[in-house]
């Protein structure tokens, strides 16, 4: 039992390491979960050592600490409102004036902090030696250098966390001119209970932090903001960020040794970006990115995933009888645990492989070269990989806009992903253009992906001006020098998220394939999704709903019904009530015109997505987009497909 | 202790006696602008302290005591005056103005240190080096103010970073635009007095990379346009 217990934040910029250096600490024993009312993700992890128990807390990487950006807040939040008993700062040793930055930010909030060092070998490649006995002294508190990756230093960072309930609080912090501190003193008066009031007044002074509806606090912090802007001739923000920089370099110039110029230093980046990020070059290899992306995670990841499905057909073809039970066992959960299992091989490889992207440095390259294109239609550079996995499967593209780091860009992509065409859908069009056009398949299907992208275009840019009308992210980031990435770190971000797809997604999935398997099977003793069963009768009795788009069967209604499921089983379901797929052709050219056709095809492409990517959405972005996404993907899907069907009749084409 | 009223009576009694042979309470009234009754009500006060010798309806003479102190407070006002008026080259009515209110609180060591400023600068003035003309000079351009570089848009060779082209350090003087991207401009060390240079550019020419803090930083066109430059 342990004697003793501390919450320590882990904190740091992006690009720092932080993410192996808090596996390196927590191993295994994650919690991976979102941030309540939020939904980014937040990683805990308990450990016991020497007699006292850890809870680390992986807090968003940011670079600053304002209310500004949803990741920024939940830091500060945590770091000021939870207040942990001691902050981990993870520091880029080649890059330290910036990391060194967000550091000076949380020395001032007055917490506790253990300043790690990390990535020491890249910064000793590029001339930078940093002299932790004089940061120690400095600053009356240790420093500790580690290269995470490699697991060096781990041992010297338990030692201070060991010894954390005797550490000292950083004794060095930035002081300003005059009426700034002025300001601050008075400022902080308003926040008497707070140990970090100093941040805080300095938060509501350079408007990193909101001011609550307190009008009286903010007539006072405005007359401040005055008289600072006309004592230093410049604006508070400015000013404070100036001095906060100013007393970094400072540091730097005491602790920093630079061996070579700083043009030498980003030398073997600027040789690699000259082609990577090359005006022309850098195009066409970022198509070959994409290309070999998509190759990985869907030519190489789907039959891994056809043996899941047959594995599980096969399972279930051991299930003998006939009876209600059998068929439970075999249509109802043995079919549910597949719905689920069978995404695990694409979404692994997915986030295997942006894990590399990410830690080699090329995804935010990635987004530097789309972004022009992307921000045109609406979007994020970073939208670019979740849109085009999109047309592999939707479930690992919901599952990416995790990438992005704004809140509304993730939300207006995944609720965007959907109308991009899934492989899924493509047996629904090929069943479908093989009966009715011969002579022109292709042209055919490739118009559908066209409306399928137009569709997800007009959804984004729509609903940006519906819900985010000042919602221009900006393309703000950092182009990190490349390094090798670790195949490791990659394996274990991968697993983490296909955990947390099973555990999260897996049960949404599961259930409503229980839910169809039961209005399919009842009333006991009807023949399975037969027109007496509870499905058929509801086809039935929504039929005529879709006689102005021109198929008003009751199967075509089952089968759209059971196409929610997953859209291939839309063919399946045709072959089970239209007696097997050997007169499957026949019955569907007898039920179905050429027209009627092209209408169901619009239909299938943009009615809902299927459960699965209802539940990425719910668990990416929360159940009122779901919601939405749902209610928007109906409405388009039915309405387009009456638009098809009326305006080819008023045609001539029926 | 004597309030700076008082003060003020003994100076303007002490500059009515150099050019009036016989000072009357009217006459003060008159150059207060206040009644006259006022004016013997604050005499007695005065006589009381030993400041002023006054008998009712008659002339008012300052005690030696008096004189002392008025001789004080009036080489106080000149001392002021002369500094604002000749040394910073206030206008000479708010240089008069100020002086009044100056002279009661400024303290001996600093009048000091303005009468030794004064000479200092007649004695460089003497010696070719003209400190108030190069002042009076640099307060009518105000280049900069401190380290602090001041952004005018008329300035010549300042820009938006988004038209410089690629490879010419600039240096940052001001950031505007969109307050959410200035502070993440702010926190990620584009900030007034750093050198920037755009290293590379996207297919379309925006967005571009920059080179800051010694490390590469994409910006769209709208976020280039919010940074202010200087070539260097």
């Amino acid at each position: 039992m342990a004697d003793k217990s501390f919450v320590i934040a882990v904190a740091g910029n992006p690009n720092s390491g932080k993410t192996s250096l808090f596996n390196r600490l927590t191993g295994s024993n994650l919690k991976v979960g979102n941030w309540p009312g939020v939904t980014v993700e937040k990683k805990e992890g308990e450990i016991c050592r020497a007699d006292i128990s850890f809870t680390f807390v992986d807090i968003p990487g940011t670079y600053g600490l304002s209310a500004r950006s949803e990741d920024e807040r939940i830091a500060m939040d945590f770091l000021t409102k939870a207040r942990p008993d001691a902050v981990i700062v993870v520091l880029d040793s080649a890059n330290f004036n910036r990391n060194f930055y967000l550091f000076t930010l949380i020395m001032e909030m007055g917490l506790k902090v253990i300043p790690v060092l990390n990535m020491t070998d890249m910064a000793e490649k590029r001339g930078i030696t940093l002299h932790t006995d004089r940061l120690a002294a400095i600053f009356g508190i240790p420093f500790v250098k580690t290269i995470a990756s490699r697991g060096k230093g781990i041992s010297a960072l338990w030692k201070v966390l060991e010894g954390v309930g005797e550490l000292r609080k950083p004794v060095h912090l930035p002081v300003y001119p005059e009426p700034v501190e002025t300001a601050v003193q008075v400022l902080m008066e308003r926040f008497p209970k707070e140990a970090s009031s100093r941040f805080r007044a300095l938060g509501v002074l350079d408007g990193g932090i909101v001011i609550p509806g307190n009008d009286e606090l903010r007539k006072t912090v405005a007359r401040f903001q005055g008289e600072i802007e006309e004592e230093l001739q410049g604006e508070p923000d400015e000013l404070i960020a100036e001095k906060r920089y100013e007393f970094v370099y400072s540091v730097a110039k005491e602790c920093v040794e630079r061996r070579m110029s700083t043009e030498q230093k980003v030398a073997l980046t600027d040789r690699i970006d000259r082609f990577v990020t090359n005006r022309y070059l850098g195009g066409p290899l970022f198509l070959f990115a994409m290309w070999l992306l998509f190759f990985l995670v869907f030519t190489v990841g789907n039959p891994f995933a056809d043996w899941i499905n047959r594995g599980f057909g096969v399972l279930s073809s051991f299930v003998p009888g006939s009876g209600l039970f059998a068929s439970f066992i075999r249509e109802g959960l043995i079919a549910g645990v597949g719905a689920v299992l069978v995404f695990v091989p694409n979404i692994f490889i997915l986030f295997f492989l942006i894990a590399i992207m990410e830690d080699s440095g090329y995804l935010s390259r990635a987004a530097f070269v789309a972004d022009r294109f992307m921000h045109a239609l609406g979007l994020h550079g970073k939208s670019f990989i979740p849109m085009l996995l999109g047309f592999g499967c939707n479930i690992p593209a919901v599952m990416a806009v995790r990438t992005l780091e704004n809140e509304k860009d993730r939300v207006l992509t995944a609720l965007a992903i959907p109308y991009m065409s899934c492989s899924a859908r493509l047996p629904v069009y090929l069943l479908f253009v093989g009966i009715f056009f011969t002579r022109y398949q292709s042209t055919v299907v490739f118009s559908l992906y066209l409306l399928g992208i137009f569709i997800a275009v007009l959804v984004a840019r729509t609903l940006r001006r519906i819900f985010f009308t000042k919602a221009v992210s900006p393309l703000v980031m950092e182009l990190p020098a490349y390094h090798v990435p670790s195949v490791k770190t990659a394996a274990h971000s991968a697993g983490i998220r296909t955990l947390f797809f099973i555990r999260k997604a897996g049960t949404f999935i599961f259930g409503s394939v229980m839910v169809i398997w039961v209005l399919a099977s009842l009333p006991l003793g009807v023949p399975y999704a037969s027109a007496q069963s509870i499905i058929g009768r509801i086809g039935s009795a929504v039929a005529p709903v879709f006689h102005p788009a021109g198929f008003d069967s009751w199967q075509a209604a089952v089968a759209l019904i059971f196409g929610f499921l997953a859209k291939e089983v839309v063919v399946g379901t045709f072959g089970v009530l239209y007696g097997g797929q050997a007169a499957l052709s026949s019955a569907i050219g007898a039920h179905f015109s050429a027209l009627s056709a092209m209408s169901f095809m619009v239909m299938t492409l943009i009615y809902i997505p299927c459960v699965a990517t209802i539940a990425v959405i719910r668990r990416e972005i929360g159940t009122k987009w779901a919601a939405l996404s749902v209610g928007i993907s109906v409405t388009l899907g039915y309405g387009l497909a009456v638009v098809v069907f009326q305006v080819g009749k008023a045609l001539g084409m029926g | 202790m004597l309030t700076h009223t008082a003060e003020d009576y003994l100076e303007r009694i002490y500059m009515l006696s150099l050019r009036l042979e016989r000072v009357k309470s009217s006459d003060i009234a008159k150059e207060f602008g206040i009644r006259t009754p006022s004016v013997i009500s604050a005499l007695k006060l005065l006589k009381e302290k030993g400041f002023v010798h006054y008998r009712k309806h008659g002339a008012v003479t300052l005690s030696e005591k008096g004189m002392e102190r008025a001789l004080d407070v009036y080489d106080r006002h000149k001392t002021t005056y002369r500094f604002l008026r000749f040394v910073l080259g206030v206008p000479d009515g708010i240089a008069s103005a100020d002086a009044c209110g100056m002279e009661h609180s400024v303290s001996p060591e600093t009048a000091d240190a303005m009468k030794d400023f004064f000479s200092f600068i007649r004695l460089k003035k003497d010696a070719g080096v003209d400190i108030q003309g190069e002042f009076q000079k640099f307060r009518k351009e105000k280049p900069t103010v401190g380290k602090r570089a001041r952004y005018s848009d008329t300035d010549s060779g300042t820009r938006r970073l988004s038209v410089v082209k690629d490879g010419i350090r600039c240096v940052i003087l001001k950031l505007d635009g969109d307050r959410e991207v200035k502070r993440r401009l702010l926190d990620m060390g584009v900030i007034p007095g750093e050198t920037v240079e755009i290293r590379n550019r996207g297919p379309l020419g925006f967005p571009i990379e920059i080179l800051i803090q010694g490390y590469v930083l994409t910006l769209r066109r709208d976020e280039a346009e919010s940074v202010i430059v200087r070539e260097a």
